[in-house]
């Protein structure tokens, strides 16, 4: 692949593939990572039909392997790492109570099932039904089915959790992280 | 007479929201929600849904991406992505725990410089040395590098095996004798020591941060999986180097672009026997290109023997990236029996090809495109298979 078109690559997509990882992941290192891989793997492709779909492919594929080697164990660091990072640095944007809402947000995301999650996650970054039917291995008839399970369990989890509290909602894959 | 027509349904409505439905559909659903009061009752909830989900998931967004700032700018994602994309390709790099794109950014630099001023024999034992973190370039770095009598730093084990090293132990004074330079320090080029210099002084601070990201890789292998360390290492060291290896690469501008130019594997034809190349598997095979030549037609096969209930296949370049090994490809079957059964084939290495059906992990064929028995060892659900080229029909 040509350094031009490796260019043209990163700018239409690298920041949305970035923005999706972390979201599906919670952590934006591991997300960087993980573009970072895709990429490469784009790069020894001469060229790539249905770009965006391919890339969003790899990178859902990538993360759920790994995160089926490491899900219990990366949680667990994760924490840690956060500790370490708060210990060492503030950050200036976040306020408490934006924090909270991401608290929240994850734990509803969570609570979904894994296929809708990717599905809404892919959806925010402005994937079609077919992008996202191609990715994901559905029916393109089947997505707006996905998606409206999805964006309907998001919200009510969200709004159980805010009402309660920040209890855990039950529910989802929590072994298919 | 009365239609009762049904009320839209949640995945119809999200579809059209979304702009996904033909606009005959289209147009069905919004006649249908300003007719019916139920409808738009559950389009505007739908609208709530779509509208909230977004707003839930931006606040996602705040996560914070690390302790520098300026850590995940594009820029120097994409400085490292080209300098990984580079130097991965290095044969005499092996160790692929040693990800860390402060690391790779650091051997492509080294590397470049290697090839500019180091003769051939000199290049593997000194990278691969380093490699290993053996000898911090750093230490042997000294600003005066140009002066041949420069005071030496301490005891270089790796300089000893290059003929660079030997070199400057002839040629620098007493002092380099013992303790030989940096081996790039000694170039036979006069010219091209100042530039090295510079070049070497941003390497070695390049080196020791990747070093430093590499022990810690290696450190948490061996320990067991740390990824969040990792991590941090290298959004640390990604950071730093992604600037300094910025500039380097200017520099070594012409000695990367032949590095990448040598480095690019040789494009490979599906319907050529591809020549042999690096045996990891994991590496995405060269013959993954989809090529826009017209050459590269499908190829096709007649199998005999096989378990799965194909005979006749045909192998496509085209790419399926929904296993997480994106060196898949799609093939069909077009014998006598489940014609267009969705098959996925890869090539294993260079004479051997793997096919299975899609979308399952079951049993699978391996054949070889050179007549000989395919290897396939205790893995599951591989059975080996011999294989005749055919000519498409």
């Amino acid at each position: 692949m040509k350094d031009d078109e490796l260019e043209r690559l990163f700018r239409l997509y690298h920041a949305p593939l970035v923005r999706y990882l972390t979201r599906r992941l919670g952590d934006r290192d591991w997300a960087e990572e993980v573009a970072q891989e895709v990429f490469l793997r784009a790069l020894r492709q001469d060229s790539l039909t249905s770009e965006r779909s391919w890339l969003f492919a790899v990178a859902t594929n990538l993360v759920r392997d790994e995160a089926r080697r490491t899900a219990r164990q990366r949680r667990h660091l994760q924490l840690l790492a956060e500790q370490q990072r708060d210990a060492v640095f503030e950050p200036p944007i976040t306020s408490a109570e934006r924090a909270q809402e991401a608290a929240l947000a994850r734990q509803a995301l969570e609570s979904i099932a894994e296929r809708d999650r990717l599905a809404l996650l892919m959806r925010e970054e402005g994937l079609n039904y077919e992008e996202i039917a191609a990715a994901l291995e559905l029916s393109v008839g089947s997505v707006g089915t996905t998606l409206a399970r999805a964006r309907r369990r998001l919200a009510e989890s969200y709004e159980a959790l805010q009402a309660g509290g920040g209890r855990r909602v039950a529910g989802g894959d929590e072994h298919d992280r | 007479m009365t239609d009762r027509h049904e009320h839209l349904d949640e995945g119809t409505i999200h579809a059209w929201l979304d702009g996904a439905l033909p606009p005959d559909e289209s147009a069905r659903v919004e006649a249908q929600s300003a007719s019916c009061a139920e409808c738009a009752a559950l389009v505007a909830e739908a609208r709530g849904l779509v509208a909230a989900s977004s707003r839930i998931l931006s606040s996602l967004d705040a996560v914070p991406a690390g302790v520098i700032p300026g850590s995940s700018g594009s820029i120097d994602q994409l400085a490292a992505l080209r300098a990984r994309h580079g130097s991965r390709k290095r044969h005499w790099w092996t160790d692929r725990r040693i990800v860390a794109a402060a690391s790779v950014v650091f051997v492509a630099g080294v590397s470049t410089m290697v090839w500019r001023v180091a003769p051939e024999s000199a290049r593997s034992p000194i990278a691969e040395q380093m490699a290993d973190g053996v000898q911090p370039l750093s230490d042997s770095v000294s600003p005066t590098a140009t002066a041949p009598t420069a005071p030496a730093p301490p005891a270089n084990d790796m300089a000893n095996e290059s003929s660079l090293a030997r070199e400057a132990q002839g040629r620098g004074a007493g002092a380099a004798a013992d303790r030989p330079a940096s081996p790039f320090v000694a170039s036979p080029v006069d010219a091209a020591r100042t530039i090295d210099t510079t070049q070497e002084q941003k390497v070695a601070a390049a080196t020791s941060l990747s070093r430093q990201a590499a022990n810690q890789a290696r450190l948490a292998d061996s320990v067991g999986v740390d990824p969040t360390r990792q991590a941090e290492a290298r959004r640390e060291v990604s950071e730093r180097v992604a600037p300094v290896q910025q500039s380097a690469q200017q520099q070594g501008q012409v000695g990367k672009q032949q590095g990448f130019q040598q480095m690019r594997p040789d494009t490979m034809r599906v319907t050529a026997p591809p020549p042999s190349f690096g045996t990891r598997a994991r590496m995405a095979p060269a013959v993954g290109r989809a090529s826009a030549d017209a050459a590269s037609a499908p190829a096709c096969y007649s199998l005999q023997s096989a378990p799965l209930v194909v005979d006749s296949i045909r192998l496509f370049n085209e790419m399926i990236p929904q296993r997480s090994d994106p060196s898949w490809f799609r093939a069909e079957n077009f014998g006598r029996s489940m014609a267009n059964t969705p098959l996925q084939w890869r090539q294993v290495d260079s004479v051997t090809i793997e096919l299975r059906v899609r979308s399952t992990d079951a049993t699978g064929v391996r054949f070889t495109t050179n007549n000989t028995l395919p290897d396939v060892r205790r893995e599951d659900g591989l059975t080996g298979v011999t294989a005749r080229r055919i000519i498409c029909p």
